[in-house]
Parts: structure tokens; C-alpha cells; sequence
């Protein structure tokens, strides 16, 4: 069918007016509500208003949230994703502490011995002039009393570059001792925060060939978690590789216990691209490993059997996209920090949602009072939790075209795919791009001059 | 009277188009109060300027107490203080002057604007475009119709009015335009020395690339001395009251002469260049030398962007004339319902003034009614004003506080009390003074504990009997933050504190012992 020439104009003018109208509201309408999120702005809104209403339901303690910001070309940004932050919900719901002086944050913890205060990974991308003129981050680790608000500087080391350098975890061994996960050197390492000396370290090239993992140098292994525990009676290190799929175990002669290895680089059925690795050991229904399995959008739990990680649990459900962290509480209950399904989830022992939180871009959460982070719970195996898949007849349209992608692709698309873009909106841009499109083909039709690729170019009549 | 008016550069000719110019900015004022009930950023220091002089019996104050210890020079250029003392004395109220007077200098500010656009593109649509430009830039009217506005939008209506002076007296050998031109860069140097510079480089523009005669030069420099003649006794005063180098001190501490380079081209990508865009085009098309050298001087000889925003207008308006006159398809005319017939090109314009209008007077709602408004973010609300009034009722006279969040800067003018960190006035005791009380303000303004406070003042020596707390949002130097009780809580835990007042809003401690 065509149209006449005027027709055709006024019908794509149209077309795009509407379009462009629809994309504009549905970005304005956003901005207004903070609804950059997935889920309930409610929190978000609250982080910029001030708000001391509940803004998520009650719990017992307080939890803790640490957020990523998933802004990779400026650090400014005051989108809810992009707004890297500490935030706690008091048990009434409402937001009890709030910080966001830090360019990212990570790991949390609660300190030993106190109710209120937490310890947590942070990441300051530092200016040119603080970096002899180059690229560099400031990795520490910081103490604050979530009531007081007293902040305490406990660690902190410069590394080159930013993007794959910044330390994710540090786990508390006693009072002066750390033990961080640096993604920068491909290391973990045991820090004196009195003297400021390494006192053990293991690299992974100690034990693994560069090829393996992601690329070498720039982002091998990925380090991203790493953990004080005790297997087979002795004290070990649990180093999360990234990269290589793998959550290892070192002991400290700095020895691999490659048969405690858990996943193989390259087999995604296993484990694909994990964070946060929680060890449960054998007195807790152990030794059983809880792990955000981010690529493959579930929290998975492996049960030691015989000398093998068996799959003892999983959980997932449509809108989970790159969960990173799952801690077991002493209840039985699961807190899950799903990244870019951006929220924090609290599971019963049946599976269900009980408590959630609709936050931009999470990494980890803590429930103050439960242990740190798995430490007061018990194993699915022993709990005889019951595994939670997707529903796949409640996935929305986009879901299904999100399901049908690669697992990385779809978490890429997610991690920066805007929030205020639902299926009008998309709609609404497609037929933008398409209208104007159309229309520039239909003019240059039109035209009674070509443009002839040719050097220089040429002007001619058809 | 007649010959007075008929000498006037406007005409009942004009009515439409300045009428345009008019809405939009009536639009922008009238969103501006609908948003904002109480004024945009602060004038504080400036109302206590003004109270000061009008408890003075008119005379100048050597000091303005209550911004720090010390108190800080009172230095300013001072004809819109004498302005606000009268209207105080004459019973207005400092918020609601800080309110609504902005709005007048910035309605009085389109007059010039519109004159010159149009006198130097010849076409009143251009006068239109240029003064709708100004009227609904967000940026100019953060400065303008903001509290502050009580000396910027002034400063900027009379910079623009001896702009607009000196191009009729090189243009037209205006006498009657030396003599307005005088008057109003003497007012101008008598506001703000900032808006005396885009005058004194406009006007070396203006003869430099477009006149270069010596009658040109000469009707220049009358106009500059008559300025000088009109701002003589307040420079005189100053630097005998203060010395020269309260001047020359607080010349680099907002930006600096200059000061707009580093901003070029350190964000060449930003709406600054647009401006520069048009004026390439203006030299391509028609070597508009002028335009195209005042442009670059905006850009780079002031950090503010409101400058080079300015004659980007007067650009924007030009460069569309000379685009509507290239266009076959607006030659002629259109008959339209109960006008006749009607020149296209006009038609064009009108439509255009109307939808950019209209979009303009959205857009400036949408972002003065976000949470985060960027551009008329409040010092005070309701729970500050409260806290102030009780401050003044309930305290000593000769208390100190240390106030945190941009409520500071009110706080002095409203409560009657001294606020012992804050940048205010500090410019004109040298720049590294005012380097080191912005730095400690922000600072203590972003503590989340009562020990951040307490060592942060400490820190420039500031041992304040009160601490005045925001709850909930507040601002710092204009940027959202947010406190959810922390500091609250901390004061509340330090033996050192106890809570002497508390709204839902704010919280004041005082020294314990």
C-alpha cells in the first residue's frame, strides 16, 4: 500500500510525535518517582527524601545492605542503580542508617561483639592528580556504628586502574588480623592492621595457569570473596575464583586442596561466575557451600558427600538476574541479595518470600544479629529445604525473551538496560527508531538527487 | 513627556513581541513561587546587610556581625543593600523580599534583552526569541530568580541595560544612550563586580571589532567614567574603611577573572558550547565577527555559564533569522482566522516562541518540583524557620552555633545569632580564609557523628554552645543529603551534649556543663 506523499509525512510525523511523547513521559514520570528500579521505589524514594516512614516490612533485626552502582563511564550519577550506598532497615521497616560518600561498596559484616556496628569493603576511585596522573582506586575497609554514626578507618591500599582491581571482601580473623580477597593481584591475603604486614598470602598462579579464567592480566581470576574456615580439622582459606567458576580451598602452607574444589573452569552447570560463597561447616549440617550463582541466576547450595559437592538446593524465581549473595540465617530462612533483579529477598524454609527489600543494585546484605554472614545457619541438607525454580507460565513476555538469551547476555542487557523502559515505553522506542528511519528512506526516495559514495562525493539527478 | 517617550527605543510596534518575551517570563516567575514557598538558595547575609545599614540611620556598616566569630567586612557593592534596607524599613519581611523581589530584576533584566536582539538582528521576532531564551533558561534563572537574586538579577538587568546603552551610542550615536549607558554600568559596578566586567567586556567588544573610531572610543570611555564617577565614593569608602586588599583579595575566590576556561575545556561537550556552535555558524554565514568574539570572551573569561548562556540567546535568536530568511518556504504570506493575511516568517516565529514557551515553562516545572530540584533548591522550610524563631527567643544573644546545611546561611539573618562556620562574607577576609570556612562548612555539613562535628569545628577553631541539626533532606551548598537520625542519635549519645530543642525537622544540642 502506499500513500500519497502528504499522507505519508503526516502519518510518520505522527507516529513519531506519539512515540517521542511516550518515551519522554515514561522517562520524566521515572525521574519524578525515583521508579528507576525494579519493584517498589519506595526505598529508593526514601534514600532522597528523608523519609522515616516504613518503607519495608518488619523483622527482628536490622539488615544491612551494601550497593554496587552499575555506572561505568562517570561515577556521577543519581540513578537509584547507579547511587552506590550503605543503607540499614531498622525492624519497623524504616531506614535506619544511610551513607553514600563511597564510590562502591561490598562486603559487609557485623563486628563480633557489638549490636549496631558493621565492617564493610569499599572502593574510592581516586582522582588523576592522587594517582601520580593515571587511573587508580583507593580498596578499604571501614567500621561504623550504624546508631552513632562513628566511623573508624581500619585498612586501605591503593591499587592501579578500577574496573577490575577493586577489592570485593575482607573477612575478619581476630581482632587485628584480615584476610582480603585482592582482585587486583590475583592474591588472598592475611593482613595485620596493627603493623600493617602481610602475614600469608596465596596467589592463584600458584596453582593455576594464566590461560585459564578471564583475561590475564587485566581480569584473571576475579577474586571476589574469600573466607577463614577449617576443613578436615585444619584451617583453611576459601578463595572464590570468579573467572575460573570455581570456589577453592588453600590451606595455610598455602597448599590447594584440589579435591575440596568446587566447579571447573568453563562448567557452567556447576557453578557459573559465582559471588559470595558462604562455607557451613560439618557441625552446622555441613560441610555444605551456599552460593550466589550470578550467571546462572539461582542461589545453589552444594552438600559434601563422600568427597563430593553434591547439589543439595537451589533456589530462583522469574525475576532473579544475577543474584550475589545468599546467607543462611539461624531461623532456616535465606537472605538473598539478587543484583539486577534489584532487591533483597528473605526465603522461609518452604521457598516463599517472607521479607523483601526494592533496592537499586545490591551486593551484599546482612541481618545484623543472625552471625555473620551464614555463620548461625544450618544447611538446606540438614534443614531439608525444599528447591525453588522460576514459574515459567508467570513470565511476562519480556522474561520469556530475557529466558530465551544466553545467561551473560541477558544479565549484560539487565545490568545497564534502563528501569523506566517497560513494554510501552519499548514499544514506544521501537517505533520511534523505526518511524524516523522509514521516513528518512521515504524522503530520500522522495528526493530528486542521489548521493553517490564515490570520492569526493557526488551530487547528481536521478 | 511626549518627547521623552518618543526618544524611548520602544514602540506600541513592539507590544506583541515584547509581549512574548513577558509571558515567558512571567511564566518562569509565577512557576518559580507556585514551587518554591520559600526563596531558592540564600540572601541571609545580604538581608542582614541591609538591616544592618537601615539600623544605622543609612550609613555604611564597617561589619556585619553574626557570620563567624569575627564577623565579616562589609565590602559589597552597595546600591541593592541601600534597596532592600529601604524596603525593610518600609515593612517588608526578609523572606518574602528574598521571595518575590528576584522576579522584578529578572522581568526588568527582558527589557535590554529583548532591545538589543532585536535592534541587532532587525527583526523584532529575533528581540522575542532572545528574551524568551533568557526568560526560561534554567541555569540563569538559578542565579536570577533565586534568593540571591535580590543583587544578581539586578546586577544583570543593569549590566544588560548599559550593554544595550553602548550599542545605540556606537551604533546610532546616541548621546541620550552615553548618558543611560553611564548610569546604569555605574549601577552596575555599584551591584556586582562580576556583571562590571561582562559590561567593561562588552563595551571593548563592541568598539574593538564593530566601531574602532574615535568617536566611538570616546562615547565608550564617557560611558566608563561616568560609571566611575557614580561608583567613586563607595570605592572611596571602601579602601579607606578596609584597604585596597579586601578588593583584590576576594577577586579569585568565586571562580576568578578567567575562570571559564577550565570549564570550556574541561566540558566542551556541555550546553556551554551550543552557544559556540551558533556563533560559528553566524561567522560562516555572515562573518559576525562581534558575536562570535563576545561568545568566546563569555565562555572563557567567566566560570559562571550564565554569561556566555546570555549571549547565546542574543546568538540563537540571530543565527534563526538568518536561517528563517534562507528558507523559500517562508516566503510570502498566510491567511489566518481574524488576522489576514500574515507574514510567514512571522507566523513561523510566533509558533515557535509559543511551543518553546510552552516546553520551556514544562521543563522548568518538572525540575523546580523534583526532590532533588537542581537548579531552585530551599535553605529553609517550615521546621527551620521554627527553630530560628526559637533560637532568637530562647537563647543568649551573644550565643554561638555551628548550624549544618545551607540553613546556615540564613541562620544569623533570621535568628539573631552568630554561626561560627560558614563561608558567607568570608571572600572578603582573603581568599585562603574563605577557602578554609567553605571546606570546613561543607565538611561538618556531611558529618554523620558528633565527634565528625566536633572535630571538623575544632579544626578552625570553633568551640560553638549550640549545634544545629538537620533531620530528613537538607542541602549543602545546594546539594541534596540526607540524614536518617545518625547524628541525632550521637549527640544524644555524647555526655558532652544534651538536646535543648527539637522539631520534625531540626534538632539543637547544647554544650552540656
Amino acid at each position: 500500500m502506499s500513500f500519497p506523499k502528504r499522507t505519508a509525512r503526516l502519518l510518520l510525523a505522527a507516529l513519531v510525535v506519539v512515540s517521542a511523547v511516550t518515551v519522554v513521559a515514561g522517562y520524566v514520570e521515572s525521574e519524578r518517582t525515583n521508579d528507576r528500579v525494579t519493584g517498589d521505589p519506595a526505598v529508593e524514594q526514601a534514600f532522597r527524601s528523608g523519609s522515616d516512614e516504613a518503607v519495608v516490612g518488619e523483622r527482628e533485626g536490622i539488615t544491612v545492605v551494601a550497593t554496587d552502582s552499575n555506572a561505568f563511564v562517570s561515577d556521577e550519577s543519581d540513578a537509584p542503580r547507579a547511587q552506590a550506598e550503605l543503607a540499614a532497615f531498622a525492624p519497623d521497616g524504616s531506614v535506619y542508617y544511610y551513607q553514600n560518600d563511597h564510590t562502591r561498596y561490598w562486603d559487609v559484616d557485623p563486628v563480633e561483639g557489638t549490636s549496631h556496628t558493621v565492617e564493610f569493603v569499599y572502593a574510592d576511585h581516586l582522582d588523576a592528580d592522587e594517582c601520580d596522573g593515571s587511573v587508580c582506586t583507593r580498596n578499604g575497609i571501614e567500621r561504623v556504628n550504624l546508631t552513632t554514626g562513628e566511623r573508624t578507618d581500619v585498612f586501605s591500599r591503593i591499587t592501579a586502574g578500577k574496573h577490575s582491581t577493586r577489592w570485593h571482601d575482607a573477612d575478619r580473623i581476630d581482632d587485628e588480623r584480615l584476610l582480603i580477597a585482592d582482585i587486583a593481584q590475583d592474591r588472598a591475603f592475611i593482613v595485620n592492621t596493627t603493623t600493617g604486614l602481610i602475614e600469608w598470602s596465596w596467589e592463584a598462579q600458584a596453582d593455576y595457569d594464566v590461560s585459564s579464567g578471564g583475561p590475564f592480566p587485566e581480569d584473571w581470576t576475579h577474586i571476589n570473596d574469600v573466607e577463614h574456615v577449617e576443613i578436615d580439622g585444619q584451617k583453611a582459606v576459601m578463595v572464590s575464583l570468579r573467572n575460573q567458576d570455581q570456589v577453592a580451598f588453600v590451606d595455610m602452607d598455602g597448599e590447594l586442596k584440589e579435591n575440596w574444589t568446587l566447579g571447573t573452569d568453563g562448567d557452567h552447570a556447576t557453578l557459573y561466575e559465582q559471588h559470595n560463597p558462604d562455607f557451613i561447616p560439618a557441625e552446622r549440617g555441613g560441610p555444605a557451600l551456599l552460593v550466589g550463582d550470578s550467571e546462572n541466576g539461582r542461589i545453589v547450595e552444594y552438600q559434601r558427600e563422600d568427597g563430593e559437592w553434591v547439589e543439595s538446593w537451589t533456589w530462583a524465581d522469574q525475576r532473579m538476574q544475577w543474584p550475589r549473595d545468599a546467607d543462611r540465617l539461624p531461623n532456616g530462612h535465606t537472605l538473598i541479595t539478587d543484583s539486577n533483579g534489584d532487591r533483597v529477598v528473605e526465603v522461609d524454609r518452604e521457598g516463599e518470600i517472607v521479607w523483601s527489600a526494592d533496592v537499586g543494585f545490591p551486593y551484599e546484605s546482612e541481618r545484623l544479629g543472625t552471625g555473620d554472614e551464614s555463620t548461625g545457619g544450618e544447611s538446606a541438607a540438614s534443614l531439608g529445604l525444599p528447591s525453588h525454580e522460576p514459574a515459567p507460565e508467570n513470565a511476562s513476555l519480556f522474561d520469556r525473551v530475557q529466558n530465551a538469551l544466553p545467561p551473560a547476555i541477558a544479565n549484560a542487557i539487565s545490568y545497564a538496560f534502563p528501569r523506566w523502559v517497560g513494554l510501552l515505553e519499548g514499544s514506544a522506542i521501537v517505533v520511534l527508531l523505526g518511524s524516523l528511519l522509514r521516513w528518512a528512506t521515504l524522503e530520500y526516495c522522495w528526493r530528486d538527487r542521489t548521493v553517490a559514495f564515490r570520492s569526493p562525493i557526488e551530487f547528481r539527478r536521478k | 513627556m511626549s518627547r521623552v517617550v518618543g526618544r524611548l527605543p520602544i514602540t506600541r510596534d513592539d507590544a506583541r513581541w515584547f509581549g512574548a518575551t513577558l509571558a515567558a517570563g512571567l511564566l518562569a516567575v509565577a512557576v518559580y513561587l507556585a514551587t518554591n514557598p520559600y526563596p531558592a538558595y540564600g540572601a541571609g547575609l545580604y538581608l542582614r546587610i541591609a538591616d544592618a545599614i537601615a539600623a544605622g540611620g543609612y550609613a555604611p556598616p564597617a561589619r556585619i556581625a553574626g557570620y563567624t566569630a569575627e564577623g565579616v567586612p562589609f565590602a559589597y557593592p552597595p546600591l541593592q543593600f541601600y534597596v532592600l534596607a529601604v524596603l525593610l524599613d518600609l515593612g517588608a519581611t526578609p523572606i518574602a523580599l528574598a521571595r518575590v523581589l528576584p522576579s522584578v530584576g529578572v522581568l526588568a533584566a527582558l527589557v535590554p534583552v529583548y532591545l538589543l536582539a532585536r535592534d541587532y538582528a532587525g527583526s523584532r521576532p529575533a528581540g522575542a526569541a532572545a528574551g524568551v531564551a533568557v526568560a526560561l533558561n534554567p541555569q540563569l534563572l538559578q542565579w536570577h530568580v533565586s534568593a540571591g537574586g535580590v543583587v544578581r538579577a539586578f546586577a544583570f538587568c543593569y549590566a544588560l541595560t548599559a550593554i544595550y546603552a553602548g550599542y545605540r551610542a556606537l551604533e546610532h550615536d546616541s548621546r541620550p544612550a552615553v548618558a543611560v549607558g553611564a548610569l546604569a554600568f555605574g549601577a552596575t559596578v555599584l551591584t556586582h563586580p562580576t556583571y562590571s566586567l561582562f559590561v567593561v567586556v562588552s563595551y571593548v567588544l563592541l568598539w574593538g571589532v564593530r566601531d574602532r573610531s574615535v568617536a566611538g572610543l570616546a562615547r565608550s570611555a564617557a560611558v566608563g567614567l561616568g560609571g566611575a564617577v557614580v561608583a567613586t565614593p563607595w570605592l572611596l569608602w571602601v579602601t579607606s574603611t578596609h584597604g585596597i586588599a579586601v578588593l583584590t583579595g576576594a577577586a579569585g575566590t568565586h571562580g576568578g577573572v578567567g575562570g571559564g576556561a577550565a570549564t570550556l575545556f574541561g566540558a566542551l561537550s556541555s550546553a556551554t558550547a551550543l552557544p559556540l556552535l551558533g556563533a560559528a555558524y553566524l561567522l560562516w554565514a555572515r562573518r559576525e565577527w562581534f558575536l562570535a568574539a563576545w561568545t568566546l570572551a563569555a565562555e572563557l573569561l567567566f566560570a559562571q555559564p550564565r554569561f556566555v548562556f546570555t549571549v547565546g540567546s542574543v546568538v540563537a535568536a540571530v543565527a534563526a533569522v538568518d536561517v528563517a530568511r534562507r528558507l523559500p518556504a517562508l516566503d510570502g504570506s498566510i491567511s489566518l482566522p481574524g488576522t489576514g493575511a500574515v507574514n510567514r516568517r512571522e507566523a513561523a516565529a510566533a509558533a515557535c516562541l509559543l511551543l518553546a514557551s510552552v516546553a520551556g515553562g514544562a521543563y522548568l516545572a518538572h525540575e523546580m518540583t523534583l526532590g532533588s530540584d537542581p537548579s531552585t533548591p530551599e535553605f529553609l522550610d517550615d521546621e527551620d524557620v521554627a527553630a530560628m524563631e526559637w533560637a532568637e527567643r530562647e537563647t543568649a544573644p551573644d550565643a554561638t552555633f555551628v548550624v549544618l546545611g545551607d540553613a546556615a546561611e540564613w541562620f544569623p539573618a533570621l535568628a539573631d545569632r552568630t554561626i561560627l562556620v560558614g563561608p558567607w562574607g568570608v571572600e572578603w577576609r582573603g581568599p585562603d580564609a574563605y577557602t578554609t570556612q567553605l571546606a570546613s562548612f561543607e565538611a561538618i555539613s556531611r558529618c554523620d557523628s558528633a565527634s565528625c562535628v566536633e572535630g571538623e569545628a575544632g579544626a578552625v577553631g570553633a568551640d560553638p554552645e549550640y549545634v544545629y541539626l538537620p533531620k530528613g533532606a537538607y542541602t549543602v551548598r545546594g546539594h541534596p543529603e540526607v540524614t536518617f537520625g545518625t547524628l541525632d542519635r550521637s549527640f544524644a549519645a555524647s555526655p558532652d551534649w544534651e538536646r535543648a530543642y527539637e522539631n520534625d525537622g531540626v534538632v539543637v544540642y547544647r554544650a552540656a556543663g
